[in-house]
């Protein structure tokens, strides 16, 4: 999607033999920045690029401006132009409005959002209730007039997510994916808030970098005073259609949980997305494991191991013998929003919970033991 | 479509070694040669299963020969454009329209936009009272009576009927035979195969019997005796 | 077959023919003046004009290209679905024959699952792409077995078991996927008029236009055809060229209107039945512009109930809606038929 009326001079098909110099995230993959010379000749990081799902090409670059766009001799994938004009970034997950808010408190760089009865975040909704940010709908259908009529300065999707059509109102909309959830990495996660830091502006981009070093610090202590000799076996997971389905050895769960000082029992089995274990396959490893991790929805009182354990018959047949089990309840905490934001808090909640009762945080934890 | 005065030159119906059957059977019938002429009833019997059908569908044009041709007037009925096969020839099925949900008189309709006209057929035929009624909603027999009703509009020489009367009552059965006898009388020629032929026995409008039997088609006296012609089928 | 709709409403309301395609046309009118008044916009109607001109303001943005091609969409997307329905019901025999009963909506599903669920990711632009090689590919599929069964009983079985292959193929895929992708794929599922844009629905339009021609000037063929198979011959209905046309009809109308809306369930199905009970007529030229215009009528009314009735945050998918609307007519009719066939 191009904005602008004239497309650069060059640009043979694929011969582009020139060097660039690159500013790679600290931990992310799914991003860099392509140092391109502005018309003074200064490096400015006018230009982001963003990866296929597969993290293996460039999909998508993202210039702050027509003039970025112009002096980029050697643009790769689909071309985005941001739109200075407007203000405000919009979103469609949860996620991304806690990495904007990760270094903008107040939410003024949010343009608003999509399915904004998933945000948890209370800033958000103050918001939306003042009228400062937009709802976009998304349910059944979103909001297109909205979208037209208050056209945000880019429009943060996931690569499936995107609501846009092809008629010309739309070509003025600057679509961004963000591709956060494929992060290996607890922290790369956390890190795409630069990306929405430099979507706003390099002051933003700058608070995003103090906010993200700041976490990666205190991840890093924690990690660092959590090593164990001898670490507990810890497995996730839930069963579906007669199967365990867990996330595997290089998703981001697995770094939390091993970074935590635990080991995860399908740390071999590699891939980031879902594995797939026979049931039977799990009894054993679920028994003999030292604790069970869930995250899930349950609304109403406290959950406990017998209400687990009425919920699916089979969770009966996996419950470890120390019937120790841990539990997201994402009701209660805002797990995939500032959660995500804040891999610091999350790897402090874990090493807290295997510390004993000794070990207590500042704020409410998200991960709890289930009492029986 | 004027009238009758079209009808009353002598219309040919051959069968130039003529087989008849389905794709992947064995032929019905087989290498028949024979000739219907002039206005009348040209009555075709034979046992169930003789062939009666195809034969007669296969003379209207409706169903492809196996082999030979069926000739109007001498010109190969494959040959001739469906418009003047259409002016030529109207059928009555022998199953009523039961999954037609068109009005009596939407159905006539096809054939005569003149409504009066179209009345004064149906209250000739009794049918006076129906034409608001759908051909699925009349019973069987009623139902067959529009039907012939709907081919005497389409104003043809030829009128052929395959066992019109198969749901009739004996009553029914009878008014038909004399309808069908009032049309000869106006010059048209009619092709029927019938079981019922028994009530055609004597009938002067009766211009040809055909009968199908073991060794293809057999001219019967149009004047003779019921049993003659039952025995030899 | 059966005709015990029992003309409930034609009769209380006293209303010739021409009054009830008048009525409709005011309906429409009246509904679709609505949708382009109320949105969540608050509209500058001075600057509509501005569209015309070199850089447009935002109320002319919205309402040409977002309002606008809505409502005709919708309109088309109702009048197309019917008549593709009416063809289905009247080439098969059959009154719960619809579009899909020839595998469009399957076929396009299945393109479409194949896209969006093996990752391969899209807007609605490959996807609409997609849905349409999906539909002729089944089309094309269909009209070849079509001549080699014996009996339209045989080819609407084969549609149905096309429907069920294509359908547990798109269920594997779901099973597979990720849960981005399979969302994204339930929403497509769902139907919709608002992905239109002013070119994709001019296009419907038009090809919805040139379809209702054509399947009107086979009116005659159409009627000919419920009386049997050899009484239709007997009148000059050449069989094989009338199953084409009603093929490619089907194609153009079912295949265009999926692609660009997604799976649009019901309208096909019980517009005809709805039409069947406003009026006594049965001739298919009284029913095919009757069902044109009950079929968007309904097209616009559903997209109301989307829209949460203007009053509501949040409406009901378009399916959903259709749906609720339809089935409790399917009902009515099925109660019918067992209670006056005889």
């Amino acid at each position: 999607m191009v904005v602008g009326c004239q497309v650069p001079a060059e640009n043979p098909n694929g011969s582009c033999d020139l060097a660039f110099k690159y500013l790679s995230p600290e931990v992310a993959q799914g991003f860099r920045w392509k140092k391109l010379s502005d018309p003074e000749g200064r490096e400015v990081l006018s230009c982001l690029e963003v990866f296929n799902v597969a993290f293996e090409e460039v999909a998508t670059t993202i210039y702050r401006d027509s003039v970025a766009f112009h002096s980029d001799p050697c643009p790769k994938g689909e071309r985005v132009v941001l739109n200075a004009a407007s203000r405000g970034i919009a979103t469609l997950s949860t996620t991304h409005v806690a990495l904007l808010e990760a270094w903008d408190d107040s939410l003024d760089h949010w343009a608003g959002g999509a399915f904004v009865d998933y945000i948890q975040s209370g800033q958000a909704k103050v918001c939306l209730m003042k009228g400062e940010a937009v709802d976009y709908r998304g349910t059944p259908e979103w909001d297109l007039e909205m979208l037209v009529s208050h056209p945000p300065s880019a429009l943060c999707i996931y690569p499936f997510g995107n609501p846009i059509n092809d008629a010309t109102w739309s070509a003025t909309i600057p679509i961004v994916p963000i591709l956060e959830y494929l992060e290996p990495h607890p922290l790369g996660r956390a890190e795409w808030m630069k990306v929405f830091g430099w979507l706003v502006d390099d002051v933003s981009l700058l608070q995003a970098n103090l906010a993200f070093d700041e976490v990666a610090r205190r991840y890093e202590s924690i990690r660092l005073a959590a090593k164990r000799q001898e670490p507990l076996q810890v497995f996730t997971g839930s069963v579906e259609q007669g199967e365990w389905h867990a996330p595997g050895g290089e998703s981001f769960i697995a770094s939390l949980l091993e970074d935590a000082g635990l080991s995860y029992v399908f740390q071999d089995r590699l891939g980031r997305e879902n594995v797939r274990i026979p049931l039977e396959e799990m009894i054993e490893i679920g028994r003999k494991a030292d604790a069970w991790g869930l995250v899930l929805h349950h609304s109403g009182s406290e959950l406990t191991i017998s209400e687990l354990l009425q919920k699916d018959d089979r969770n009966r047949l996996v419950l470890p013998d120390s019937r120790r089990v841990f539990v997201a309840n994402t009701s209660q905490c805002d797990y995939f929003g500032w959660w995500v934001a804040r891999p610091d808090v999350m790897l402090e909640n874990l090493t807290c919970l295997f510390e004993g009762s000794s070990c207590s945080m500042d704020m409410e934890p998200c991960f709890k033991w289930l009492a029986e | 479509m004027n009238g009758s005065n079209q009808h009353t030159a002598d219309q040919v119906i051959q069968a130039s070694d003529l087989s008849v059957g389905y794709h992947g059977h064995l032929n019905v019938l087989s290498n028949l040669s024979y000739e219907w002429k002039g206005p009348g009833i040209h009555l075709i019997i034979g046992e169930n299963g003789s062939g009666k059908s195809t034969l007669i569908r296969t003379l209207a044009g409706l169903q492809s020969p196996m082999a030979g041709l069926v000739k109007w007037n001498g010109e190969d009925v494959a040959l001739i454009s469906s418009p003047r096969r259409v002016s030529n020839m109207a059928f009555v099925q022998s199953i009523p329209p039961r999954q037609s949900e068109l009005t009596v008189s939407e159905a006539l309709a096809l054939h005569e936009p003149n409504q009066n006209k179209v009345d004064d057929l149906l209250d000739a035929f009794n049918l006076g009272e129906m034409h608001m009624k759908s051909l699925c909603d009349l019973s069987d027999g009623l139902a067959q009576r529009v039907m012939l009703v709907r081919a005497i509009l389409q104003d043809t020489p030829w009128i052929l009927l395959d066992e019109p009367t198969a749901f009739f009552d004996v009553k029914s059965r009878q008014v038909m035979w004399s309808q069908l006898s009032a049309l000869v009388a106006k010059g048209r020629h009619v092709m029927v195969s019938s079981h019922d032929y028994h009530l055609l026995e004597g009938n002067p409008d009766l211009m040809s019997v055909t009968a199908i039997g073991a060794d293809g088609l057999e001219a019967l006296d149009p004047a003779g005796s019921f049993e003659s012609w039952n025995a030899s089928i | 077959m059966f005709n015990g709709y029992g003309t409930v409403f034609q009769v209380a309301s006293g209303m010739k023919y021409s009054g009830i395609i008048g009525l409709a046309f005011a309906a429409i009118l009246i509904l679709s003046i609505s949708h382009l008044l109320w949105g969540s916009t608050t509209m500058d109607w001075g600057s509509l004009g501005s569209w015309f001109g070199s850089s447009p303001e935002l109320a002319a943005t919205v309402f040409f290209e977002v309002r606008l091609p809505r409502v005709l969409m919708a309109i088309a997307a109702g009048a197309g679905l019917g008549i593709s329905g009416l063809m289905m019901q009247t080439w098969f025999h059959n009154p719960l024959a619809g579009p899909s009963v020839l595998g469009v909506t399957s076929g396009a599903g299945m393109a479409v699952a194949l896209v969006v669920l093996t990752g391969m990711g899209g807007g609605w632009l490959v996807n609409s792409i997609a849905a349409s090689v999906g539909s002729w590919l089944a089309l094309a599929l269909v009209w070849g077995v079509s001549t080699r069964f014996r009996g339209l009983a045989s080819l609407l079985i084969f549609g149905l078991m096309l429907n069920y292959v294509l359908g547990a193929l798109v269920t594997v895929l779901q099973a597979e996927a990720k849960e981005n992708a399979l969302q994204q794929f339930v929403f497509w599922g769902m139907g919709t008029f608002g992905q239109a844009t002013l070119l994709t629905a001019g296009v419907v339009m038009l090809l919805v236009v040139i379809a209702i021609f054509m399947a009107f000037s086979l009116h005659q063929n159409l009627d000919k055809w419920t009386m049997g198979e050899i009484t239709a011959r007997s009148m000059g209905v050449d069989e094989s060229r009338l199953r084409q046309l009603l093929i490619l009809l089907t194609g153009l109308l079912a295949g265009s209107i999926t692609a660009v809306c997604g799976p649009v369930a019901f309208l096909g199905l019980a517009t005809p039945h709805l039409v069947k009970l406003l009026t006594p007529h049965r001739s298919h030229r009284r029913l095919i512009p009757m069902t044109a215009l009950i079929g968007a009528l309904l097209a616009l009314v559903a997209d109301w109930g989307v829209k949460g009735l203007g009053v509501f945050e949040g409406g009901w998918p378009l399916n959903a809606v259709l749906s609720l609307l339809g089935a409790p007519m399917v009902i009515w009719v099925l109660i019918k038929r067992n209670f006056t066939h005889s």
